[in-house]
């Protein structure tokens, strides 16, 4: 993954801006490459419940990252993406139901539901921009939640269990270590593919869209099929993290959907900094581990977590992912 | 007959309970260009709170005036410790902030409520019906919230439209330096318009309390529903507002209360019962999409 | 005659009662540099904007070489041969001078940016983009964010950014707005170097660029086209005018 482009200096002086925030890609990659070696070695060094929330970070830092990339290519805020990730999570419990128990194949199911609703959710979405955007993907992924949570044979208002963890190619996940690697590979592809579209003529004009979609459009750009075709990328790769979420917690819930949970991914993919890659996993894990650690003390963590989000959107304007590459030296040429 | 009569006045009482909540919104988001999440969240504070003060005072019309008050103050002190800073943000950090809003206020209310959902009787006076003209039988209590909601949808009205006040407020939305250079506190304007809608919200939340289960989350369902109702009235536009809560009001209401009788006709006892639920609560949804396909801009937006 | 690359008939817009495009005709042929002048809020900016499409007109009709464009979206026409400047300088701020112009130059090169190709590996929308940004000068400029830019460079930048297009009629904005002498001298070569490839529509309040570069010249005042002719005889007609108008200072 090497950079082709200039230097992207990070402009600190106007920060408010979001989209000046939201700069450029990485520029060094050792707190990447720390953390991918974390989570690779996590089986080897911790205890099992330590590795089963890593690995739990990992899939909902997934899709955060998602979350985040239509941030940054397409300055597309979407509150709904529960609604893709619940999607994903429920195609397994479907595909199960229905006597499906390889991986291979349902994996891409979960992520083609979650693509194909995303595909006419993000079309009626992106006829507005801006706040009605924000509150229009709301509506929808709230609908997406009534409808599923009102179906009996889904389990309604509580949800089902699935048997088993599916297999890939007929080995199966049960080991939390294989699972572990599983997760971690697929979540290593997703960045390579969002790296690569990031790099791209598209992602080159989704970057340019958040900036000024007016002067896309006036180069010729079709800006609103741009931004559907971000969207539904973002969404296929939340549907393949619900798939996940599923097999993690072997329990499939309206939970998974609620809004609250489309909340949550904002707040991972700008807590880590949505200028970089891999911001939303940055956000993802410490989410999880101040959850892990606060609930010790209290189960009113959320009590705690509200301030936090406060203080971080009003006093740490970059976002903890460039703050760590700041602070190991590397950063900014 | 008289279902469809009732329906109908109970679709008008979820409108403007609806209106009070979205007008606060559009008001907000029209003069501040603020999107705030935790609107809700003051709805729920005034259910809360009037079931607290009922408990108290024993009287029904000051705890809901006190609830009213307590959620206008709790708007002020939170524009004045957060908001206010959150004006010049993009929209982005302006939902992450309110997000944390309603995180802590959510979990601060389970916690001294205990997570139990509060019920409050409706007041012993209303609790009774009453004959309408054509003999139709309606629940007292629903015709005083409908009453109150419309004077104080009236009341605003009036005020935005009519006063020295209101005029202030409809200049602050289109042009805020003009009116800080004819000589007016643009954050006092700020500071009162967000309280006056957190107000209403409140007002909301104390009369629809008697009405369903008070608790922890209650707020985020009209929050929703608001947002579907400013977007589909047209961003900022109060009259598009209240169009657009009436019909949610009515289409949600109707639709739960009609829905599984239509589908009766054509489908089996069992798959009504099983799939009409999951459709009425699309049907405002399905609005909703109507009108992004038809008017992307809202159906009354200047 | 040469078939007009622009046509607009009886075109008409109006806000609630205020009409801001009043049944205005007109023609721009290739090659020609046609000035729009006329006092603020004649109505000149929401032309252009009804002729690239942003703003839907009530009546008439916008044809290009001859056929009808009055309602296709923006992205179309520019894909037709219509590129325009803005009035409010409008560039990518985060990205660079040469990043800028490369967008353009992707831009024309494929109606679909590919997803998976390394945009910064694509050569030729990367030289095409240095050769226009040689073109207004801004060669020595091109890794420079455009935020880093001075505003005359910024408006520079932008003409690069239309000329990328290869476009047949570029519709310019008052490209001379808020830029100093000198740098106005420099605008007006690039503009003389351009009127060699594409057709230009004018909208400029800077007389002197008007005189230096029109072929014809049209007057709008309240929305309606009141003169229009070769720089000479609308000079006179306006003389007319404004005697018989009194205030409109046109000029």
């Amino acid at each position: 993954m090497r950079h082709l482009e200039k230097p992207v200096v990070l402009d600190l002086q106007r920060p408010t801006n979001v989209a000046a925030r939201i700069v450029g890609g990485v520029r060094s990659y050792a707190a990447n490459a720390l953390l991918v070696a974390l989570l690779a070695l996590a089986p080897f060094l911790f205890e099992s419940h330590i590795v089963g929330s890593l690995t739990r970070g990992m899939i909902y830092g997934m899709a955060a990252c998602a979350v985040g990339f239509i941030i940054r290519c397409g300055g597309m805020v979407s509150f709904g993406h529960a609604a893709y990730f619940g999607l994903g999570a429920y195609s397994v419990l479907i595909a199960q139901k229905i006597g499906l128990t390889e991986a291979l194949l349902i994996w891409p199911i979960a992520v083609l539901v979650s693509a194909a609703a995303s595909l006419a959710i993000g079309s009626l979405s992106l006829r507005t921009r801006g706040v009605s955007f924000i509150m229009i993907t709301l509506g929808f992924a709230q609908m997406v939640y009534f409808v599923i949570s009102s179906v009996q044979g889904l389990g309604g208002a509580d949800g089902l269990g699935l048997q088993a963890r599916n297999q890939i190619g007929g080995v199966s996940l049960e080991s939390p270590t294989r699972f572990h690697f599983v997760v971690l590979a697929l979540l290593l592809v997703v960045f390579c593919v969002l790296s690569r579209v990031g790099r791209s003529p598209l992602g080159m004009a989704l970057a340019g869209i958040r900036q000024n979609e007016r002067r896309l459009k006036a180069l010729g750009y079709n800006t609103t099929r741009l931004q559907l075709t971000a969207f539904v990328l973002s969404a296929a790769i939340t549907g393949l993290a619900g798939a996940l979420a599923a097999e993690f917690y072997l329990y499939v819930s309206p939970g998974l959907l609620h809004w609250i949970v489309s909340g949550e991914l904002l707040v991972m993919a700008t807590l880590g900094g949505v200028t970089a890659l891999m911001g939303g996993l940055f956000g993802a894990l410490v989410l999880l581990l101040a959850e892990v650690l606060i609930s010790e003390f209290t189960t009113y963590w959320r009590m705690a977590l509200g301030p936090v989000v406060i203080v971080a959107v009003l006093y740490l304007r970059q976002g903890l992912q460039p703050a760590l590459q700041k602070m190991l030296g590397g950063g900014r040429d | 007959m008289a279902i469809l009569v009732e329906q109908v006045l109970n679709g008008i009482n979820y409108g403007l309970l609806l209106f009070l909540i979205a007008a606060g919104l559009s008001l907000v988001f029209g003069v501040m260009h603020l999107i705030n999440l935790a609107h809700g969240s003051l709805f729920m504070v005034g259910a809360f709170a009037a079931a607290a003060f009922a408990h108290i005072t024993k009287n029904f019309l000051l705890s809901v005036i006190c609830a009213t008050l307590l959620a206008a103050a709790v708007g002020w002190l939170v524009e004045r410790v957060i908001v206010r800073k959150l004006y010049a943000r993009s929209h982005l950090d302006q939902v992450l902030a309110t997000f944390g809003l309603i995180l802590f206020a959510n979990e601060l209310l389970r916690w001294i409520s205990g997570g139990v959902p509060q019920y409050v009787p409706s007041p012993g006076l209303f609790s009774g019906t009453v004959m309408l003209p054509g003999g139709i039988e309606y629940p007292a209590y629903r015709m005083m919230v409908t009453s109150i909601a419309a004077i104080a949808a009236l009341a605003m009205w009036m005020v935005i439209a009519k006063t020295r006040a209101g005029m202030l407020v409809r200049a602050s939305a289109s042009n805020p330096t003009m009116v800080r250079h004819i000589g007016f506190d643009v954050g006092l304007i700020s500071t009162l318009v967000f309280a006056v809608g957190a107000g209403l919200a409140g007002l909301a939340g104390a009369l629809t309390g008697p009405l369903v289960s008070i608790e922890v989350g209650m707020g985020e369902q009209v929050l929703i529903l608001s947002f579907v109702i400013v977007v589909i009235g047209g961003l900022g536009s109060i009259r598009g507002t209240f169009l657009a809560a009436m019909m949610v009001g009515l289409v949600d209401t109707l639709g739960r209360a009609l829905m599984p009788l239509a589908l009766s006709g054509i489908f089996s006892a069992r798959a009504v019962s099983s799939f009409a639920p999951a459709l009425s609560a699309t049907l405002v949804y399905i609005l909703m999409a109507v009108v992004l396909i038809m008017r992307p801009q809202g159906l009354f937006a200047r | 005659m040469t078939e007009p690359v622009l046509q607009l008939r009886a075109l008409t817009k109006s806000y609630g009662g205020l009409i801001v495009t009043d049944n205005v005709d007109l023609n721009v042929l290739p090659n020609e540099v046609h000035a729009l002048i006329g006092p603020n809020g004649a109505g000149k900016s929401t032309l252009i904007a009804q002729i690239f499409g942003e703003i839907t007109p009530d009546k008439g009709a916008v044809l290009w070489c001859g056929e009808e464009i009055t309602r296709i979206p923006v992205h179309q026409r520019v894909r037709k041969g219509l590129a325009r400047s803005f009035q409010v300088t409008s560039v990518l701020p985060e990205f660079t001078a040469l990043d800028n112009v490369r967008l353009a130059t992707l831009a024309s090169a494929s109606s679909n940016p590919s997803a998976f190709e390394v945009a910064a590996a694509n050569l030729t929308a990367t030289e095409r983009a240095q050769t226009c940004l040689e073109r207004v000068g801004l060669a020595t400029r091109s890794n420079a964010r455009a935020e880093a830019l001075s505003y005359g460079e910024r408006r520079h930048l932008e003409l690069a950014m239309a000329l990328a297009l290869e476009p047949r009629l570029m519709l310019l904005d008052e490209p001379m707005a808020g830029v100093g002498s000198d740098e106005s001298h420099s605008l007006t070569a690039v503009l003389r170097d351009l009127r060699q490839s594409c057709a230009i529509l004018l909208v400029e309040h800077d007389m002197d660029v008007v005189f230096a570069l029109a072929d014809r010249v049209s007057v709008l005042v309240a929305g309606r086209i009141v003169a229009s002719g070769s720089p000479a005889e609308v000079h006179e007609d306006h003389e007319v005018k404004r005697a018989y108008f009194g205030e409109e200072d046109v000029w």
